[in-house]
């Protein structure tokens, strides 16, 4: 036993028989005194918010030990005098797991310190890119993993900055109606409104449903969603109407002023 | 004009979705001058 420990390279000595290379990292922040073999030698004091805490030396075998990642399987074999130990090899790829363990804390850490700008920035991503697949597959055919394609994310992150059924239901489809309604109404007065005509109705809007009218792509199936989606929906077209009213006959105060309400609220 | 765009999307002929676009771009012109 003494001569293979003495055979063992000297960083290995002392270091727990790891039976999960896969493991071992997470374990040891979340459960460090699960660690048997560990003596209280291994651990130093560390001062944590005022209280006195004994903390692991944080991986500093798996990096000592380099690319190599040492498994012992300790068995009693009848051939040899005292134990035979097995050393089994992994491959390279498990070292950079350790320190993917390290480096993955302050990865998180750095993810934690996004800001409120680039929340925002990536909520409005996902809700363009759902505006564009339900105007495209309609609502109930679009699948958050379509979308999260399309905006550029991963599946974790499109659900930690939505819930995806409110953007179905009740961001998407204004959002997308409001730069519509802007583009279809480029001048003031009723030459905006004849202006709106042939774009749209013209074969390029009809051919491009992703970017195109979201009235024209999903009312029928809008009608058919909840009441809170269609209040929505109502309350974006009695605006559109209401500007278009407006455009028609700017005499009419009825229509500027819900109009003037709707664009100072 | 949404539900003459719709109806061009629907239909599956490439000549027949132009006319009913520009027919009913002229009904919408109609109605425009005819409220004016």
């Amino acid at each position: 036993m003494t001569r293979c420990l003495a055979a063992m390279p000297s960083t290995t000595r002392g270091v727990p028989v790891v039976q999960d290379c896969g493991q071992v990292g997470e374990e040891d922040h979340r459960h460090p005194r699960a660690r048997a073999d560990l003596t209280v030698g291994e651990l130093h004091a560390a001062d944590v918010d005022g209280v006195r805490r004994r903390v692991l030396p944080r991986r500093v075998q798996s990096r000592t030990v380099g690319a190599w990642t040492v498994v012992m399987a300790v068995a009693p074999c009848a051939c040899c005098i005292g134990f035979c130990i097995t050393i089994i090899i992994s491959s390279y790829g498990h070292n950079t797991m350790g320190v993917d363990t390290i480096e993955g804390s302050s990865a998180r850490e750095v993810a934690m310190r996004y800001g409120k700008d680039q929340k925002q920035a990536t909520r409005q991503r996902i809700v363009e890119a759902a505006g564009r697949r339900f105007k495209q597959d309609g609502i109930d055919g679009a699948g958050v993993a379509a979308v999260d394609v399309d905006a550029g994310l991963t599946n974790g992150a499109f659900y930690a900055t939505s819930r995806p059924r409110r953007i179905s239901s009740r961001t998407s489809s204004p959002t997308s109606c409001v730069p519509n309604a802007k583009a279809l109404t480029p001048s003031p007065g009723s030459g905006g409104t004849r202006g709106v005509r042939p774009r749209y109705l013209s074969p390029q809007h009809r051919d491009q449903c992703a970017d195109g009218c979201p009235s024209a792509a999903l009312l029928d199936e809008i009608a058919r969603r909840p009441a809170a989606t269609r209040q929505v929906f109502h309350r974006r077209t009695d605006g559109l109407i209401d500007d278009i009213a407006s455009r028609l006959d700017p005499t009419d105060v009825g229509v500027a002023r819900r109009t003037r309400s709707r664009s100072s609220g | 004009m949404v539900g003459t765009l719709q109806l061009a999307r629907a239909l599956t002929d490439r000549t027949c979705p132009i006319k009913l676009l520009a027919r009913g771009g002229e009904t919408a012109l109609k109605l425009l001058d005819d409220r004016a």
